[in-house]
């Protein structure tokens, strides 16, 4: 008897394996068990805006951006200087925090279909995630020639890259999903300041018709009239966006509370943990204790028109202390450019002192896209579309008197405005990232390098001549090395 | 029938010839009278039926042979074993150790007996014998712990090496490795960190893995868990190779610990006391300069005509002072025929070499055993522990030990208004290292509780079924303060954490134990096992304080507040079966299969089988070799199997959310929000190692006891990591795609020139040859750098002095090959580099005139390929004396903190090391390695410069020990000892100590070799005593 218990305790003791050997992570949370609701799938938005944010911190997305003729570089200059390598940090960087951004997007999109909760707020949730991967992809091929296109989480070692006919494709397929999925306005929300709304998307969409448009993919006109198109759906649109002053866009003030009229898309860095940038100091001279990476080419200083705008946009007297004075190009100093007022904005900053702070607040704001662009870009489109039309030389007319500049000729072809258009977008968006790439899809890379001045702190004789290989860069090398198909 | 008496035991209690502690003899006497009285039963009954069947003309050619067996001292051995060799005709000595027998005309006799050397005797020429039994020293006879049972030595078919509490109970041990350091040859203890409770690197035959862990498993009687004191230790025994250790499957591969504790016996109670009181020393500092040396020098060397504070401060000495450890244990035990109990407890208390540093731990075991009839065993252990540390393990790498080599020996350590010095103008950009160590206040706290039951039923002669259930619980705490003084950014920082653990396990077994026809004997056994752990932690941190006197008790008034929490858990079922067959204890097989379901792993990965076998042939037992007598005892064995590792922890299979809080730019207020990490791999399974083992086991002359192992082993499904490429959004996933190769002998010699009553001097020589290869890296390619982050070595290399490389083995050092310094009358070459006579020169093997990425090489390996360890023993009238000697050959260390002290580089500004400041480069002095002041003299960390031979051979254990007669303690038995440990190492190394390594965080066997800010083992003086009653 006893030994009939026995075999038995020992039977029930080995039995039932199954569930004892289940994982149950509790505090943890796993991706095939989390996204279950609306609420758990808009927790995993806070990472998507993150990465976007990141893509400008510390600047390393000018330093492609210096080829333009209004941004020079001071610490790596291989980039501006037409001898790009590909396998620098300063390409890796842009790179890897695009295709993060992607993946976070990529995530949401995926689990969307898993979760139950309000239709209305999964709608904007996937309108966020549409949008920045589109804006991923629009930042992604406008540096390179060529990319994986990447829709999904699963890591895919043997993927070939495409070209950027079809990457825009999916530009477009994105932006648009998210024009109809976003909100008119996030007013009241913690989302209002950064978060894009359909005026953004609108937007965007015209600049990405704009760049279509132009070279390499040169879909012409069919696409001038679309970028026009979606431009003025911004302008006349019940959006709220308008052109506003100088002072209210470019200020000193705590950026989170910086509503001037134009926002379309803005990242907003302050001072706490992790929503710093230190792009700022990029920006700064070294006598106010700055890193001095970049700066204006001078070329495109002296032909800047004078007035309001340019005070606005370039710093020229650098206050060595409380007696003494310097201009900008003085021969003593190491990094003898324009400085960017504008891009030197700080709540400590008073540009008639010299700098007493042995550190900077890594603050800023930053206006990847605004309402003056948008105006630029209608102008220009429409130019090269059907012609200039009233509402063209009106927004025109209203930059000219905001620079204090004269009006436009009225009854200019469209040719001829367009490039006027061309040439006061390359002034009002002066160091805002865009012009490189309005000089790549115009194909006036060589053109405005040829008229470079020999005074330049980087001459001409220090640079590889420019032509269209140099428009973009070849794929990373490290990453060719992980997957050879990427050739 | 023979009649067997109590009072035998008498003669027992009063001998006082026999070595062997009474009280395991007397269990074993126990044990033996119980078995023989059964088995006599069924021999007698035997006998007495083929009596019945013999012919009248059998009967004559048969006599009967009538003796008497003595042992050594001439006392009678009652329950000896007489048997007629090629029969199953035998009898056993009664009370007076008497026997008779009726055997054969020529019949040969096998005499047995536990603990006794078993002889074979003719009976040709005699019927009457005396016969006198030798100690069996060799132990052959004595039982050993494997997996789940038990064997004895002589029958033992793996590779199994035993560790017995005599061999070092002169040394004052404290925990596990120090008990088996030096002491079995296979086995690579390594210490380092000379903090006294820091966890030692133990490692059987080599490292397998990568990324997973290295360490062996460790079973205390029978589980995973409890604690226990040194002297709870009845026997620790190794299992090397896969024969011993595929019983344990999936947690195997890296060798099994297995640690008995000790049982009470019959009699009694029998009490022990043991005091050690120690000093340890720092064992060795720098020659540095003087405050006024210092001054001199620096204004020489830049150039300066500046005046120096007046101070004459030895850093290294400020920091250290001699620490006093103390070691108190204490047992008691007995029982009856029925039950018996063991207790015992232990306290240690041990202050640091290095200031405000010491530890403190408490320790009781209950061991209880009973029987309930004649069938029902049982066991019951309870274990308590309790320990405390505070700032220990501080120093694993750079910190104030390292500040220390740097910091102006012409400063203060407190300034004439009583504060610490706050910087160092001259030197350094580190803190204070005297303000460091005197104000860092880190303590950790941890209490366990383990029950371990084993209750075992015998059905029927032979079969025995038994449940093991045992339960583990484990609460850990931390308080840390650090003070705005010593805190990283200026904030004061307390934080306390809990760990709470509970692990359990339950082992069902059935045995079986057979001997058919007296020649077949058949052992096996059955079993499962399911166990189970579960991890609750929780932290909380305050930063900046408003009055820092509150230190961790008040974290709601700090600033900054963050809590977090966290769980973990994991489970193990498994099914498992041996079978041990041998024919008359010369052929003999071993088989055994486990089958390992982990909660690791998912799909078809979720269990893993883990075979092997083992083939053994005991020749001496053969006839041929029975007329050697010389040869006692000749084994050969081979085995082979496949064990694994788990490698990886709970919840890797599956992709994981991090959190990520952000203010979307609104406002201060952040969200709380997920984001993707790492994509994981579901098909993750346990590294795989599958292993040969070859050994020959000889005991010959009756002294010489010698085994020799040949292991080759193979870790297949090494876990290393697959960098993803950035496009996927970057990092790295884990995948089993690698391959380890070991392969070595292990040899061990054991030497007993003289065995007797007043003298007796036994001695153990241990050497191990290793060669280990990483046969393959996967998907990482030829080689990686294993970088860990850059403080791993705090100096600031582009990439870290370390190299793993496909093809070679671990432990590469990595860096440039240093040519010496610029000569005067190679200035033209030096120019073309940019570089002047007196600059540091390297190879430059690509010969573009700069050192690069391209011009490195392998300039080093800081593992040993041979270690090995000689142990002597004496023991004379009521003396005895240990000496216990390790060494490890053929490795090499870089050694940052000469180089720190002695250049200017990375963090340090000044040199004032000795050696260097007396020996710079100057035109007249060209012969020298200590470069000038120069821009262009380009030292660099990573080179051969700094690459040191640094094979050492160490006197681990120095002993004297006296036994005070007992006639002059009326009766009462104390012996009194001294000792030294680590007394003396014999080195070429210039560092501190060859066997302190930089492994900080990192636990990977491929990070080590770099001696930078290390805490070296101390040097050690004790006294102690040892009271039995």
């Amino acid at each position: 008897m006893k030994k009939i218990i026995f075999l038995i305790a020992i039977a029930l003791v080995t039995a039932s394996c199954e569930s004892f050997l289940e994982e149950d992570p509790k505090g943890q949370f796993m991706v095939d068990s989390y996204f279950k609701t609306v609420a758990d799938l808009e927790t995993a938005l806070n990472e998507i805006s993150y990465e976007s944010h990141e893509y400008y911190y510390e600047g390393k997305c000018l330093n492609m951006a210096c080829r333009g003729d209004d941004l020079t570089a001071s610490n790596y200059t291989v980039l501006e200087r037409f001898q790009q390598q590909d396998d620098e940090q300063y390409v890796a960087s842009p790179w890897n925090n695009c295709y993060k951004t992607i993946k976070q997007c990529n995530n949401v999109i995926l689990q969307a279909d898993k979760v139950t909760g309000d239709e209305a707020q999964l709608k904007t949730i996937l309108g966020i995630a549409h949008f920045y991967r589109g804006w991923a992809y629009f930042n992604l091929v406008r540096w390179f020639d060529k990319l994986p296109l990447i829709l999904d989480n699963e890591p895919n070692l043997d993927v070939k890259a495409v070209d950027q006919a079809t990457i825009y494709e999916q530009i477009v397929k994105d932006i648009e999903a998210a024009e109809t999925l976003l909100p008119v306005s996030w007013e009241g929300n913690y989302k209002a300041l950064t978060a894009p709304n359909v005026a953004t998307a609108k937007a965007a969409l015209a600049e990405v018709y704009l760049s279509m448009a132009g070279y390499p993919l040169k879909k012409g006109t069919e696409y001038y009239a679309k970028a026009a198109a979606k431009a003025k759906e911004v302008i006349n649109g019940p959006y709220g966006v308008d052109f506003d002053t100088y002072e209210n866009i470019f200020n000193t003030n705590d950026p989170r509370t910086n509503l001037n009229k134009e926002r379309l898309l803005t990242f907003v860095y302050y001072n706490a943990s992790t929503e710093r940038n230190a792009l700022i100091q990029c920006f700064m001279p070294a006598e106010y204790s700055g890193w001095n990476w970049f700066a204006a080419e001078r070329t495109f200083f002296r032909e800047f028109p004078e007035g309001p705008r340019k005070e606005m946009t370039f710093y020229t007297t650098i206050h060595k202390d409380a007696t003494t004075s310097i201009s900008w190009d003085d021969p003593t100093r190491k990094f003898p450019a324009p400085h960017y007022r504008k891009m030197m904005l700080n709540s400590e900053m008073d540009f008639s002192q010299p700098w007493t702070n042995s550190a900077w607040r890594y603050e800023g704001i930053i206006f990847a896209l605004r309402f003056t662009q948008t105006a630029l870009t209608y102008a220009e489109a429409i130019a090269r579309s059907s012609g200039p039309d009233n509402l063209a030389y009106e927004l025109m007319d209203k930059i000219r008197t905001r620079a204090e500049l004269p009006l436009y000729d009225r009854g200019l072809n469209g040719s001829d405005f367009a490039r006027l258009v061309v040439q006061e977008r390359a002034w009002e968006l002066a160091g805002e990232f865009t012009r490189w790439q309005d000089l790549c899809r115009l194909e006036m890379v060589e053109e405005v390098f040829a008229k470079r001045a020999s005074d330049e702190v980087i001459s001409n004789a220090d640079c590889g001549v420019p032509n269209k290989s140099n428009y973009y860069l070849p794929i990373p090398a490290s990453e060719k090395v992980l997957n050879p198909n990427l050739e | 029938m023979n009649n067997i008496s109590i009072n035998a035991k008498e003669h027992f209690f009063c001998s006082t010839s026999l070595k062997r502690s009474f009280a395991l003899r007397i269990t074993l006497l126990l044990l033996v009278m119980i078995t023989t009285q059964l088995r006599a039963e069924n021999m007698n009954r035997e006998i007495e039926n083929r009596n019945n069947t013999l012919t009248e003309s059998q009967q004559q050619q048969k006599k009967n042979i009538t003796g008497i067996i003595v042992d050594a001292a001439g006392v009678p051995v009652i329950g000896a074993n007489i048997i007629e060799v090629g029969t199953t005709n035998g009898t056993v000595t009664d009370a007076d150790g008497k026997f008779s027998l009726m055997v054969d005309n020529n019949a040969r006799i096998r005499v047995t007996y536990i603990g006794y050397v078993e002889q074979l005797i003719d009976t040709k020429w005699k019927n009457n014998f005396e016969i006198r039994l030798l100690e069996d020293t060799q132990a052959l006879e004595e039982l050993v712990v494997i997996g789940y049972g038990t064997v004895k030595k002589k029958d033992l078919t793996g590779s199994v090496s035993s560790v017995s509490p005599r061999d070092f109970r002169a040394q004052p041990v404290q925990g596990i490795s120090e008990m088996i350091a030096g002491r079995v040859a296979g086995v690579m203890v390594t210490q380092t960190n000379g903090d006294a409770s820091a966890s030692t690197k133990i490692r059987i035959r080599g490292s397998n893995s990568l990324y997973g862990s290295n360490d062996p498993l460790y079973i205390v009687d029978g589980v995973p868990m409890g604690s226990y004191s040194p002297s709870d230790v009845e026997s620790i025994e190794v299992l090397k190779d896969a024969s011993a250790t595929a019983i344990y499957g999936s947690r195997g591969a890296n060798g099994v610990v297995l640690i008995t504790t000790k049982r009470g016996s019959t009699g009694g109670p029998y009490a022990e006391v043991v005091a050690n009181t120690s000093f340890a020393t720092y064992p060795k500092f720098y020659d540095l300069l003087d405050g006024k040396e210092f001054g001199v020098f620096y204004n020489q060397y830049f150039g300066t005509n500046l005046v120096f504070p007046e101070y004459n401060t030895d850093w290294q000495k400020v920091l250290t002072q001699t620490g006093i450890r103390q070691n108190y244990q204490a047992n008691i035990s007995g029982g009856t025929d029925k039950m018996n109990f063991y207790v015992g407890g232990n306290y240690i208390h041990n202050q640091g070499t290095i200031k405000n540093n010491d530890s403190e731990n408490y320790r009781l075991r209950s061991n209880f055993d009973f029987k309930l009839g004649s069938r029902f065993s049982g066991k019951v252990d309870l274990s308590v522990g309790q320990s405390r540390s505070h700032n220990s393990n501080e120093f694993t790498s750079k910190g104030p030990l390292f500040s220390a080599l740097q910091w102006s020996p012409c400063l203060p350590t407190i300034d004439e208004n009583g504060n610490y010095t706050a910087s160092d103008p001259y030197s350094t950009t580190y803190l204070n290292p005297y303000m460091e160590i005197m104000e860092a206040n880190s303590n950790s706290y941890g209490t366990s509780v383990a029950v371990n039951g084993h209750f075992a039923y015998q059905v029927i002669e032979g079969l025995k079924l038994s449940v093991q259930p045992a339960i583990n619980r484990s609460l850990s705490e931390g308080r840390s303060f650090s003070n705005s003084m010593i805190s990283s950014g200026g904030d004061a920082t307390a934080s306390r954490s809990m760990g709470n653990s509970t692990s359990w396990q339950i082992t069902s077994l059935a045995t079986y134990d057979k001997t058919f026809n007296m020649k077949h004997n058949l052992n096996a056994m059955l079993g499962s096992e399911l166990y189970k752990s579960e991890y609750y932690g929780f932290s909380a941190r305050g930063q900046k304080f408003f009055d820092e006197k509150v230190l961790w008790n008040n974290l709601g008034s700090a600033t900054t507040q963050t809590i977090s929490s966290s769980y973990s858990s994991e489970a193990l079922a498994s099914f498992f079966t041996r079978a041990n067959y041998n024919y008359d204890s010369r052929y003999y097989v071993t088989a055994s299969l486990r089958a390992d379901g982990s909660s690791k792993f998912r799909g078809d990965n979720q269990f893993s089988y883990f075979p092997s076998g083992a083939l053994s042939w005991v020749a001496s037992n053969e006839e041929f070799l029975k007329d050697h007598t010389w040869i006692d005892h000749l084994k050969f064995r081979l085995s082979y199997g496949v064990t694994g590792s788990q490698a990886i922890g709970p919840y890797a299979t599956v992709s994981s959310l991090g959190n990520s809080n952000w203010g979307w730019g609104a406002g201060d207020s952040k969200l709380p929000g997920v984001y993707l990490t790492d994509p994981a791999n579901p098909n993750l399974k346990w590294e795989e190692t599958t292993q040969w083992n070859l050994g020959v086991d000889a005991n010959i002359f009756e002294k010489w006891s010698i085994g020799l192992d040949y292991f080759n082993k193979t870790t297949d499904g090494l876990l290393t990591n697959r960098v993803l490429p950035s496009y996927t959004g970057g990092g790295s996933t884990r995948i089993n795609l690698g391959q380890m190769k070991n392969h070595g002998i292990d040899a061990s010699i054991t030497f007993t020139p003289f065995n007797h009553q007043d003298f007796s001097w036994r001695m153990t020589l241990n050497g191990s040859w290793l060669q280990n290869r990483v046969a393959s890296l996967g998907d990482l390619g030829e080689y990686f750098i294993p970088s860990g982050d850059a403080n791993y070595t705090g100096v600031q290399l582009e990439t870290s002095p370390l190299i793993v490389q496909q093809g070679q083995p671990l432990g590469q050092l990595y860096g440039f090959k240093w040519l010496g310094l610029w000569k005067e009358s190679e200035a033209e070459e030096a120019a073309k580099y940019n570089q002047k006579p007196g600059d540091n020169r390297y190879l430059d093997k690509n010969n573009d005139y700069s050192y690069s990425n391209e011009d490195k090489e392998v300039i080093g390996n800081f593992m040993p390929k041979f270690i090995w360890s000689y142990n002597s023993t004496i023991n004379w009238k009521n003396f005895d004396f240990n000496l216990l000697v390790e060494g490890a050959h053929n490795r090499d260390m870089y050694n940052f903190n000469r180089m720190v002290a002695g250049t200017i580089v990375a963090t340090s500004f000044s040199v004032t090391l000795r050696e260097a400041a007396d020996n710079m480069w100057t035109a007249s002095n060209q012969e020298t390695m200590w470069a000038p002041r120069s821009s262009s003299a380009l030292e660099k960390p990573n080179s051969s410069k700094w690459v040191e031979e640094a094979s050492w051979v160490k006197i681990r254990n120095l002993s004297i020990g006296y036994t005070i007669p007992k006639q002059l303690l009326c009766g009462h038995e104390i012996r009194v000892n001294a000792s030294a440990q680590n007394l003396f190492t014999i080195t070429g190394y210039s560092g501190l100590d060859p066997e302190s390594q930089v492994n900080g965080a990192y636990s990977q066997d491929f990070f080590g070799g770099v001696e930078y800010g290390t805490y070296p083992q101390s040097r050690i003086y004790t006294i102690g005593l040892t009271y039995k009653f």
